[in-house]
């Protein structure tokens, strides 16, 4: 709650509360008056550019994270029922909930303990860090297309 | 090609950007600084060359049974929701694409970058189609509004200088000039933002799919690949079909060099795993996955004796250790694959006569195949484009008479000799302070920019056996 009241955000674009490892959030959102987004993009082209151009206001995505790699500084994102891509995409911050069980030393190490990460997902995402790029004359800026900030709440 | 260069010859583009102070400068920037964090990046591994022969073995296995890995690649992705199309050449790619386009009503697509879309030519397919493509990557964009073509694999911008870029973008969208990279980058955002919220369709390129479950992986820094293929409705995924790998741990192994080869980096930012189009109650994600399969002449390389570049996952490691391309840059090789992988491949791909000069543009120093991370043996596939029946003929009269007079000479010793004392002679009466400040033609080109020294006096020999009589006496 702290992030979204210093990113001063209106709008939040996350994982359902059922995916989320924290409990109470929809509530802490409702009380500090921040709108949870409705994430499901329609396949009618008019109505789904509406809904994009609506979620693009989100100021904060929130989402949990399924795993986490050390050698990397990786998180472990999937698609799912819940779980829109576009949370850890399009807003400027995101905030990732991972619980410290989840947290392994590298990529094999996760997939022995957890053999089943890919699953049925149409996708699976490893973020290393917020976005960026040097393309212009080597200089590194943050925040090109993906967010800004990553901020990873630990949970124990 | 699309927007392709000029027409000039090889020679006449080398000699332009020779003169083009402020490329090499950039060049100079770029190369230097990519080779030094690559070094470091694979010192970070535990065991870099075990990573990278591991790496090359993935690829060489991947090679040595294509057609049982491709079968399995396609059936997966099918089986997981996603369509597969082959596409023999450049234009079937480019009609597939159309097809798919015109079929979902896409009037503006959003691109993530792809080689091999470059390759085909798929940018001006569609836009001749009435269809505005944009591209994401924010390198390829800038180039995109200047209507050039990418200089470098990995920053296709790299030849512009940021107040170029700021002239381009107040120019272009109408922002305020400045000199800032990172105000020039929030108004590309904005830009594109709005093209990827407005996008009918996401195109992109692939740069490992894998056959034991039909994944397609996308890597990138600014995560324009990952926004490409989640937002818009359809996403057409161009895959060349060397581009394989036959298990998720192998995947693994080749992301382990390719980031820390191409930038450094232990890995890149985003690397998305897509498996089929959205499943059904998942809220975001394309409502479409085509993936379509492009051969492109690469079949024909793989049966041939250029197979080898076929490994090559597209990391420009060799281009910043090439000592030609870090004087001459991508645009003078006037193909979109440049630096000594694009020497071989270009030719090998798209036909060795209109590409014959491109292998000769080497030193042969070896430089790619230390820092390439599938160990690809370069120098030797230069040598052999060299080779090829069109190469060979274009080689200049006077090089190919010089050069049986040289055979000649070295493999008699005693004419060695002779010519060496005809040279020393020659040089010396001619020159002043001990150097030539001119040659004559065909050798003008060396005094053109330097100074070509006269020959000592005595040889080494000569000096060697003179000691050796002293030191007996």
């Amino acid at each position: 709650m702290d992030i979204v009241r210093e990113a001063e955000a209106r709008e939040i674009l996350g994982w359902d509360q059922a995916q989320l490892p924290v409990l109470g959030l929809a509530e802490a959102f409702a009380e500090a008056g921040v709108r949870c987004l409705d994430s499901r993009l329609p396949a009618e082209a008019e109505t789904r550019r509406a809904r994009l151009a609506e979620l693009g206001q989100a100021g904060v995505g929130v989402t949990g994270a399924d795993a986490a790699l050390a050698d990397t500084g990786s998180l472990v994102l999937s698609s799912g029922p819940g779980r829109p891509r576009l949370a850890w995409l399009l807003p400027p911050r995101h905030i990732a909930l991972l619980p410290l069980a989840r947290l392994y030393p590298d990529i094999d190490a996760a997939l022995e303990n957890r053999p089943g990460l890919q699953g049925d997902a149409a996708e699976v995402a490893l973020v290393s860090g917020p976005s960026r790029t040097a393309d212009i004359e080597l200089t590194l800026t943050r925040g090109v297309h993906g967010p800004r900030d990553l901020d990873v709440v630990i949970i124990a | 090609m699309s927007a392709s260069p000029s027409q000039a010859s090889f020679s006449r583009r080398v000699d332009s950007a020779l003169q083009d102070s402020q490329l090499r400068l950039a060049l100079e920037r770029a190369t230097s600084r990519f080779t030094r964090l690559r070094a470091d990046g694979l010192a970070s591994l535990p065991d870099p060359d075990a990573a990278r022969d591991q790496a090359r073995e993935v690829r060489v296995e991947t090679l040595r049974r294509l057609d049982k890995h491709l079968e399995q690649f396609a059936d997966r992705v099918s089986a997981a929701g996603g369509v597969v199309h082959w596409a023999t050449d450049a234009g079937e790619a480019n009609r597939i694409v159309l097809e798919i386009a015109r079929r979902s009503g896409a009037r503006l697509v959003v691109k993530s970058k792809s080689m091999v879309t470059e390759e085909v030519g798929l940018n001006a397919a569609l836009e001749s189609a009435g269809i505005r493509v944009v591209e994401s990557d924010l390198g390829e964009y800038i180039i995109q509004l200047a209507g050039e073509t990418p200089s470098h694999i990995i920053a296709p911008a790299i030849h512009k200088t940021k107040e170029q870029v700021g002239q381009l973008l107040h120019e272009k969208l109408g922002i305020p000039l400045t000199h800032d990279p990172a105000e020039m980058t929030r108004a590309a955002r904005t830009a594109l933002r709005e093209v990827f919220l407005g996008a009918d369709m996401g195109v992109s390129g692939v740069n490992f799919g894998v056959a034991e479950n039909g994944t397609i992986a996308i890597v990138s820094n600014e995560g324009n690949a990952s926004l490409t293929t989640s937002a818009p409705r359809v996403h057409v995924a161009l895959m060349g079909i060397e581009r394989l790998v036959p298990s998720l741990t192998d995947l693994s192994v080749m992301l382990r060099v390719l980031a820390r080869s191409a930038t450094g980096q232990k890995a890149s930012v985003y690397v998305d795993l897509i498996r089929g189009p959205k499943r059904e109650p998942e809220p975001d994600g394309p409502e479409e996955l085509h993936v379509i399969l492009v051969d492109n002449g690469r079949s024909r390389v793989l049966g041939g004796q250029a197979a080898e570049v076929l490994l090559c996952i597209r990391c420009g490691a060799c281009l910043n250790s090439c000592p030609v391309y870090r004087e001459i840059g991508g645009h003078a090789f006037g193909c979109v694959y440049t630096g000594p992988i694009g020497a071989v491949l270009t030719p090998a791909l798209l036909g060795s006569e209109r590409w014959s000069e491109l292998p000769h543009a080497s030193t042969l120093c070896g430089a790619c195949r230390e820092v390439c991370p599938v160990r690809i043996d370069l120098p030797r596939l230069l040598l052999d484009q060299r080779r090829q029946p069109a190469a060979a003929s274009r080689s200049p009269l006077w090089s190919r008479v010089g050069l049986r007079l040289y055979r000649a000479a070295v493999t008699r010793p005693w004419l060695f000799r002779l010519s060496l004392r005809f040279a020393r002679r020659l040089t010396r009466t001619f020159a002043r302070d001990g150097w030539l400040k001119r040659l004559p033609p065909p050798l003008a080109g060396w005094t053109a920019h330097r100074d070509f020294p006269a020959f000592a006096a005595r040889s080494f020999s000569q000096e060697w056996r003179s000691r050796d009589t002293e030191r007996a006496r």
